[in-house]
């Protein structure tokens, strides 16, 4: 039957441990494996550790390097969508020569951006 | 001591900021309060896969495919993580599952809408998720820690996926007139949808969640944030907003926004949203497909040694 793991995270070298969640799984192996995927999966965290509840004894990942893979799959961070704030500049500047900027009362702190034009 | 001088006791600690664990002591009102709100929360993700899912095959190019696949995965990764803090509070995971697939328990209205077209993924992506993040920040300062620590791990998935609708966003809005068309069709027949998330507008006084400490912030607060966030954006890209009553009222440092009408959302509440049935079916028979992998993961498949 499938037993609770509480998931610890280490997330940079000679950090404390620090609970972050918790999985069920029927052994050790697979509770590895869930655990990484569950919480692990976008590299956050050096190193992470299970322990089964009710238990005092920790159990340490024995090969953190691969967290978050080892392939590109940039997609998945924030890293992958750098580029997106000079597509908006570039959109306003589109929408300002068509004209389709809509110029209304906002919040302070939200005014229209400038165009490199204006 | 008795029953109400501990809840007494409890409320006191919840309103000194302080953080209440799994396995604690709680009033049976938390507790219930706690899970239904976090039940619905998983319900929410798990069933948010599906609207996006349909998509998948059709996504443009391999880029979007891979994109989108990752934020489909992101959600069902949620929705496991917050079944297992539901389950500490003494629901097993089945149980949720049966009651969801049968209609007993709720899901978020915006997952009961077809997703027409791939304007519908870029409102998704940046205008849903805009509205899922604005009220899912204001939980990183929840009463119960467990799901704190949930909220931890999702809001950052949430912002990835932010960008990757937000990216969609700005390559239809500045691409052919029929892109353009197609992103303001899905932003008119979202916008009611989205009020809807927010909830109506109700009494903060009234609302048991606020009460406990595991909501911190109002509907309307929270519809507010949405609006400073997300209108300004929109009309800086020549989009419109299908609501001819909303406007910054300076006087009353607040939006002014009209009337959605509530009928319709009530009757997705009920279970009677224009999709709410095949895509319970659908859960359903995911889950009964699976049912292997269930049995392997739980170790109910395993021999005898």
């Amino acid at each position: 039957m499938a037993q609770v793991w509480d998931v610890l995270s280490r997330r940079r070298e000679g950090e404390p441990w620090e609970v972050v969640g918790s999985i069920n799984a029927p052994d050790l192996d697979l509770a590895m494996l869930l655990a990484r995927e569950t919480h692990f999966r976008h590299g956050e965290g050096a190193t992470y550790a299970l322990r089964l509840r009710g238990d005092d004894a920790t159990h340490e990942c024995p090969d953190p390097a691969g967290i978050g893979g080892v392939i590109g799959k940039e997609y998945r961070r924030q890293a992958g969508y750098v580029g997106v704030g000079a597509k908006l500049r570039r959109v306003h500047e589109l929408m300002a020569e068509r004209g389709l900027v809509i110029d209304r009362p906002r919040p302070p702190g939200h005014r229209p951006r400038e165009t490199a034009g204006a | 001591m008795s029953y109400e001088e501990r809840v007494g006791e409890f409320k006191a600690r919840i309103d000194a900021g302080e953080k209440v664990e799994a396995g604690e002591w709680m009033p049976d009102e938390y507790r219930q309060a706690l899970l239904k709100f976090i039940e619905m929360h998983a319900n929410s993700e798990v069933m948010g896969c599906l609207p996006e899912r349909e998509w998948i095959p059709r996504a443009p190019t391999l880029q979007r495919k891979l994109s989108l696949t990752a934020k489909v995965q992101d959600e069902a990764g949620h929705a496991q993580i917050l079944y297992r803090v539901a389950e500490d509070l003494g629901k097993s995971r089945e149980h949720m599952w049966e009651d969801l697939v049968n209609g007993r328990t709720k899901f978020h209205n915006v997952f009961h809408y077809p997703t027409e077209s791939w304007g519908d993924v870029a409102v998704i992506g940046w205008l849903i998720d805009g509205a899922a993040l604005v009220t899912q920040k204001a939980l990183l300062d929840c009463s119960y820690m467990p799901y704190v620590r949930a909220m931890r791990r999702i809001c950052p998935e949430e912002s990835v996926h932010l960008r990757h609708g937000e990216e969609i966003t700005l390559e239809l809005v500045s691409g052919t007139p029929e892109q353009r068309e197609m992103f303001q069709d899905a932003v008119n027949r979202w916008w009611r949808p989205i009020m809807h998330f927010f909830g109506p507008p109700s009494k903060p006084d009234k609302d048991v969640l606020l009460y406990w400490g595991i909501k911190t912030r109002s509907n309307e607060d929270l519809r507010q944030e949405f609006f400073s966030t997300y209108v300004p954006k929109l009309w800086d890209i020549g989009i419109s907003v299908p609501d001819p009553d909303l406007a910054w009222n300076e006087g009353k440092g607040e939006w002014d926004w009209g009337d959605p009408g509530w009928d319709e959302f009530w009757e997705v509440v009920r279970g009677n949203g224009p999709r709410t049935k095949d895509r319970l079916a659908r859960r359903k028979a995911i889950w009964d497909h699976h049912a292997w992998v269930r049995e392997v993961v739980t170790g109910a498949a395993r021999p005898a040694a």
